[in-house]
C-alpha cells in the first residue's frame, strides 16, 4: 500500500508501509509509519496527528479517497524522482565518465561500455577494452546502479566509488594506472580549474576522481517509467498484456528475486538454483563462479548479483555471459534454471512486455 | 637579595614549567570523542542489528515483500563499522582485550550481514518452491493420471504427503527417505513422456530445494533474530566506558599535576613578591615617614615664606637636614631599590657574579639596613633638634640678639616657632630612632668573631675579587646578634671591595686581622685600595654624605651604628699610596651592648 502526499512519493522508502502503521517498537515510535508522519510539527499532539495521518494513508491506500488508485504493497516500487547529489560534482563526473583519457591508450571511456544513450551498456556479449581486448562478462547497465546492494556481477565492490577501481585498472578494460590518469588530468587545460572549483584545496587525486564519477553515476536514475506511473495510480500507463505480464511476473515467482525499486540488484542468487545452467551450457570459466570468487564460500558458487530489470528493454544481450540474445531468451532461461517451471509462450511474452515497461527516463532531473 | 630571589624564582619556574610541559606531553589525552564515537557506533550497530532482525521477520512473514528494506541496512552498517574501526584505530595504546572485543563485535556484525544475505538468497528460492511445490504436485498427478500412469500419480501423492509431514516436523531420517524416493522418481522419469519427465524433474528439484534449504533458511533466520549481537554489545560498551573512564582519570591526574606545578610557579612568585613587598614595606617605613618629613618641610618652608628671613641660617640648617633625610628616603624607596642601596649589591655589581649567598641572609640584611638607615636618620634629626634648641636657648638668654630685629614682636614669634619646630623635630627623631630599634633584631648570642668573620668572608666571596690574607688571633666571644655582626662585617668588606672598584693597575689585596684587648675585640681590614683623603674620612660615616662621588656610601655609617650597639666603633685610617685600615671594635661584655644614642 502506497500513498502520495504533496507530490512526494512515500513508496520510495521500503519501510513506509501503511499496513505496518500500527507496528511499533514499544516506545511510542512507530517504525513503519510513513516518514512524513514522523516529520509532523512537534507541537501537534502526537497521538491525534499521527494516528490521523496514518488513517489517511490506510484509507487512501484502500482507494477510498477520490482520485488515482495507488498500487501499494507490491514487491516492486517506483524509482525515486530524484536523488540527493551535488550538481557540481555530477557535472565534473560526467566529463570524466566520458573522457577516454581514463584508459591507457586514450581510447576507452566509461561511456564506451556504458553508453548512456543505449540503456547504459554497450550491447555486446562481453565488453571490449583497450586494444580490442574482450572482457569476461556482459556489461551491466550503469543506470540505477546506485540502488544496487553491490557492484559487479559478483558484488566485489560495495560502493560505486570502490567499483571505479575495477574497470580503470583492469587489463581487459581501461588498463591504466591511477597515477597516469592523475597526470593526464593535471596536464589538461580545463580539469585543474574544474577540480579546484568542485574540490577546493585538494589536488587532483584518485579519491576525488572516483568521488566525482560516483556522484555522476548516482545521478543516473530512470524515474517515471510507465510501470512506475501505473504504480503511482495511472491505470492507463500499462496495457492489458503488460498488466497481465506483471501479475504473471509475480505469480511465477520472478519477483522473488527481481523486486524492489530496481527490480533486482538488492540480493545475490545462485544461477541454476533449480536446474544446473552451467552443466547444460558447459565451458565453465572463472567468471562463471560468480560470488564464489569473492567469498570463497561454497554456497556462493555460481551466485551473482540479481541484475536490475529496469533498463532490460535496452540492454541486450542478457545474463552474465551474454548468452541470452533477447529478452525472451533470458526469460526462457530464467523459467528453466531459476524457476523450474514451464509456462505458455503467451505468458512469457506478457512477462517480456511487462519488463519493457520498466525503463524510465534517462534524462531526468539529475 | 633582589637578584638572588629573582634568579631563584626564574630557575624554579623554569624547572617547574619544564616539568609541567613534560608532564603535559607525557599525560595521554583521554580521546573522549573517539571513545564516544566508538561507543555510539556500537550502540547504533546494536540498534541496526535489532532493526535488521525486525525487518527480516517482516520480510519472512510477507511472501510478497521485497528486500530493499534489508538491503538498505548494508550501507548503514558499513558506515557504522567504518566509524567504529576508525575511532578505535585513532586511539593509541588500546588494550589488547578491547581490540579483540571490538574485532569480535565487527565480525559478529559482518556475520549478521552475511546471514541476512544468505537468508535472502535462500528465502527467495524457498518461498517460490513452497508456493510452487503443491502446484507442481497437482500438475504432475494430473498429467500422470491423464497418461494412465497411476503408479506415478500415487508415488507423487505419497511424496507430497511425506513432504508435508517433513515440513511440519523435519527429521534427518525423513529427509534421507524423501531424497531416496525423489532420486528414484527422477531416475525413472526417462521412461515417461517428455512433458511428464520435465514436470517430474521440476517437481523433484523444488522438493530438493525444500529439503536442503528450508532448514538452513530457518537456521539463518534464527541467527539473524538471535540476541547474540545485543549480548555482545553491553560488555563491549562497558569495556569501552571503563577504558574511557580510566583514561579520563589518568588525564585528569596529569592535568591536576600540571595545574599544581603552575600553582607552584605562581606561589613561588607570590612568595618572592611578598618578600620583596615585605622588604619594601620595611624600607617603606622610612618611606612612609617621607610624607611626614615632606609635610613638616612644607610647613617649615611655608612658615618661612611668611617671614622676611627665609634664608635664616637656622632654618637653612633644618631644611638641609630634612632635605638630606628626604633624599635618603628617596634613595631607598620601594620603587627605587637600586643595587647601590645595599652593600652586597654593590659588591656583586662590581664582581659581576652572583655569590649564591643564602636568601635568608639577604632578607635579614635588607631589614637590618632599613633599621640602620632609619635609626641613623633619627640620630641625625635628634642632633639637629638639640642644636636648634641650644641655639634658641642662647638667643633667648641674649635679648640683644633679638633687638637687632626691626620688629621685636615678630622676632619673638619666630623664636616661639623655632622652639616649636625643634620640639617637632625632636619628637620625629625619637620616633625614627624607635622605629630603627623596632626593626633591629634582638636575638643575641655568644659569637666567635673569627668563625663569624671567616664565614662572612667565604659567603661574600672576597677571594674572587682580591687576595685575602687572614691573621686571626684567639679572641673572646662577643655577646651580640649574629646577624648584625655578620652584617657589620659584610658592610666593612663591602666598603673594602668598593675601594677596589676603580683600581685596575695593581693586584687588590686585603689583610684581615683579629686581635683582642682587655674588653674588646678588634677586627682590621688592611687593604691597598683607594686612598681616602683625611678631610673625607669622617664624612664616610655620615649617611649618604658621599652620594655624589661615592654613590650609596652607606656601609660605614651603618657599620659604625651597629658597632656602637655593642659598645664598639668603626674607624678608618688611610695613607696615601700605601694602604688603608678599616678597624672594627666590639665590646666583649654584654653590659656594653647597649644602644648608642
Amino acid at each position: 500500500m502506497r500513498a502520495e502526499v504533496g507530490g512526494a512519493s512515500l513508496a520510495n522508502d521500503p519501510l513506509t508501509r501503511a499496513g505496518d502503521c500500527l507496528a511499533g517498537d514499544g516506545a511510542g515510535h512507530h517504525k513503519f509509519l510513513p516518514a512524513f508522519v514522523h516529520s509532523l510539527p512537534e507541537h501537534l499532539p502526537y497521538t491525534a496527528s499521527r494516528a490521523g495521518m496514518c488513517l489517511l494513508v490506510i484509507v487512501s491506500g484502500l482507494g477510498l479517497l477520490p482520485g488515482h488508485a495507488v498500487h501499494c504493497a507490491e514487491p516492486l516500487e517506483p524509482v525515486p524522482q530524484q536523488v540527493d547529489v551535488d550538481p557540481a560534482k555530477v557535472a565534473l563526473g560526467k566529463l570524466l565518465f566520458h573522457d577516454p583519457r581514463l584508459s591507457r591508450d586514450d581510447t576507452i571511456s566509461c561511456a564506451t561500455c556504458h553508453d548512456l544513450a543505449n540503456g547504459g551498456d554497450d550491447g555486446r556479449v562481453v565488453s571490449q577494452g583497450v586494444a580490442g581486448r574482450k572482457g569476461l562478462v556482459n556489461s551491466p547497465t550503469v543506470f540505477n546502479a546506485a540502488f544496487n546492494i553491490a557492484q559487479f556481477w559478483d558484488g566485489r565492490a560495495e560502493t560505486l566509488e570502490d567499483q571505479i577501481d575495477g574497470p580503470i585498472q583492469n587489463e581487459l578494460e581501461m588498463a591504466t594506472l591511477w597515477p597516469d590518469v592523475v597526470v593526464k588530468l593535471e596536464e589538461d587545460a580545463k580539469y585543474p580549474g574544474l577540480f579546484a572549483a568542485v574540490y577546493p584545496g585538494e589536488a587532483i587525486s584518485r579519491r576525488i576522481i572516483k568521488n566525482a564519477i560516483a556522484e555522476f553515476m548516482t545521478s543516473l536514475i530512470t524515474p517515471d517509467s510507465r510501470f512506475d506511473q501505473w504504480l503511482r495510480g495511472d491505470e492507463q500507463a500499462l496495457n492489458a498484456q503488460e498488466k497481465r505480464g506483471y501479475e504473471l511476473f509475480k505469480r511465477y515467482g520472478c519477483s522473488s528475486c527481481h523486486q524492489g525499486r530496481n527490480v533486482g540488484g538488492n540480493m545475490f542468487q545462485v544461477f541454476g538454483v533449480i536446474n544446473d545452467y552451467f552443466r547444460k551450457r558447459g565451458g565453465i570459466t572463472k567468471a562463471d563462479m560468480g560470488r564464489f570468487n569473492v567469498t570463497g564460500n561454497e554456497e556462493d558458487r555460481h551466485a551473482f548479483k540479481v541484475p536490475s530489470l529496469r533498463m532490460a528493454a535496452h540492454t541486450a544481450p542478457y545474463l552474465h555471459d551474454g548468452s541470452a540474445a533477447t529478452l525472451r531468451d533470458a526469460v526462457d532461461a530464467m523459467f528453466e534454471f531459476q524457476l523450474g517451471r514451464t509456462a505458455p509462450d503467451a505468458d512469457k511474452d506478457a512477462i517480456v512486455a511487462f519488463i519493457r515497461t520498466l525503463a524510465g527516463e534517462t534524462g531526468g532531473p539529475n | 637579595m633582589k637578584s638572588t630571589s629573582i634568579v631563584f624564582g626564574a630557575v624554579s619556574s623554569f624547572l617547574l614549567v619544564g616539568a609541567g610541559i613534560a608532564l603535559y606531553l607525557v599525560t595521554p589525552p583521554a580521546f573522549d570523542e573517539r571513545f564516544r564515537t566508538a561507543i555510539g557506533s556500537v550502540q547504533a550497530m546494536q540498534q541496526l542489528g535489532a532493526e535488521w532482525s525486525v525487518e527480516t521477520a517482516r520480510v519472512r512473514a510477507d511472501p510478497t515483500a521485497n528486500f530493499d528494506g534489508l538491503a538498505a541496512f548494508v550501507p548503514r552498517m558499513k558506515h557504522l563499522k567504518d566509524d567504529l574501526s576508525e575511532s578505535l584505530a585513532h586511539i593509541p595504546d588500546l588494550p589488547e582485550r578491547l581490540t579483540a572485543d571490538s574485532r569480535a563485535y565487527l565480525a559478529a556484525m559482518e556475520s549478521l550481514r552475511e546471514r541476512v544475505e544468505r537468508f535472502k538468497t535462500a528465502y527467495a528460492v524457498i518461498r517460490n518452491s513452497e508456493r510452487y511445490f503443491p502446484l507442481a504436485s497437482a500438475d504432475l498427478i494430473l498429467r500422470a493420471e491423464q497418461g494412465g500412469n497411476k503408479r506415478l500419480a500415487r508415488d507423487i501423492a505419497d511424496v507430497t504427503v511425506e513432504m508435508d509431514a517433513y515440513l511440519s516436523s523435519p527429521s534427518e531420517s525423513a529427509r534421507e527417505g524423501l531424497r531416496a524416493r525423489l532420486q528414484a522418481l527422477t531416475e525413472g522419469s526417462t521412461d515417461e513422456p517428455e512433458d511428464v519427465a520435465s514436470s517430474l524433474g521440476n517437481f523433484a528439484a523444488h522438493a530438493l530445494v525444500l529439503l536442503d534449504k528450508r532448514s538452513r533458511t530457518h537456521e539463518l533466520f534464527r541467527g539473524i533474530t538471535s540476541t547474540t549481537l545485543s549480548e555482545r554489545t553491553r560488555p563491549l560498551t562497558d569495556v569501552l566506558e571503563a577504558e574511557l573512564e580510566e583514561r579520563r582519570r589518568a588525564t585528569a591526574l596529569g592535568q591536576q599535576a600540571v595545574v599544581g606545578l603552575g600553582a607552584g610557579v605562581a606561589l613561588i612568585w607570590v612568595v618572592i613578591g611578598f618578600m620583596r613587598r615585605s622588604q619594601s614595606t620595611r624600607i617603606g617605613s622610612s618611606r612612609e615617614a617621607a610624607p611626614d618629613i615632606d609635610s613638616m618641610s612644607e610647613s617649615l618652608l611655608a612658615d618661612d615664606d611668611d617671614g622676611e628671613d627665609a634664608r635664616d641660617e637656622d632654618v637653612a640648617v633644618v631644611t638641609e637636614a630634612l632635605q638630606t633625610m628626604d633624599a635618603a628616603a628617596g634613595t631607598v624607596g620601594p620603587d627605587d631599590v637600586s643595587r647601590s642601596a645595599f652593600p652586597f649589591a654593590a659588591r656583586d655589581a662590581r664582581s659581576g657574579m652572583d655569590t649564591g649567598r643564602d636568601a635568608g641572609m639577604d632578607i635579614m640584611e635588607a631589614l637590618l639596613t632599613t633599621g640602620a638607615v632609619v635609626g641613623l636618620m633619627g640620630q641625625s634629626m635628634g642632633a639637629y633638634a638639640r642644636r636648634m634648641g641650644d641655639d634658641l636657648s642662647a638667643l633667648d638668654r641674649d635679648p640683644d640678639a633679638v633687638q637687632t630685629d626691626s620688629d621685636a614682636a615678630q622676632a619673638a614669634q619666630r623664636l616661639r616657632r623655632l622652639r616649636a619646630d625643634a620640639r617637632r623635630l625632636g619628637f620625629f627623631a625619637h620616633r625614627m630612632v624607635g622605629l630603627g630599634r623596632h626593626l633591629a633584631p634582638k636575638d643575641r648570642e655568644s659569637i666567635d668573631v673569627n668563625q663569624c668573620l671567616d664565614e662572612v668572608l667565604s659567603r661574600v666571596g672576597v677571594e674572587t675579587s682580591c687576595v685575602v690574607e687572614r691573621y686571626f688571633e684567639t679572641v673572646p666571644d662577643v655577646w651580640a646578634s649574629r646577624t648584625e655582626v655578620r652584617l657589620l662585617l659584610a658592610m666593612c668588606i663591602d666598603h673594602v671591595l668598593r675601594s677596589f672598584q676603580d683600581m685596575t693597575s695593581f693586584e687588590a689585596r686585603v689583610q684581615v686581622r683579629t686581635a683582642s684587648a682587655t674588653d674588646s675585640v678588634t677586627i682590621s681590614f688592611i687593604h691597598n685600595g683607594e686612598w681616602v683623603p683625611p678631610e673625607q674620612r669622617m664624612n664616610q660615616f655620615i649617611p649618604f654624605y658621599g652620594s655624589q662621588d661615592r654613590p650609596a656610601a652607606l656601609e660605614l655609617p651603618a657599620a659604625r651604628h651597629l658597632a656602637r650597639k655593642y659598645g664598639g666603633t668603626v674607624n678608618l685610617d688611610s695613607l696615601p699610596d700605601e694602604r688603608s685600615v678599616l678597624s672594627v671594635e666590639l665590646s666583649v661584655h654584654a653590659d656594653h651592648a647597649t644602644m648608642h644614642r
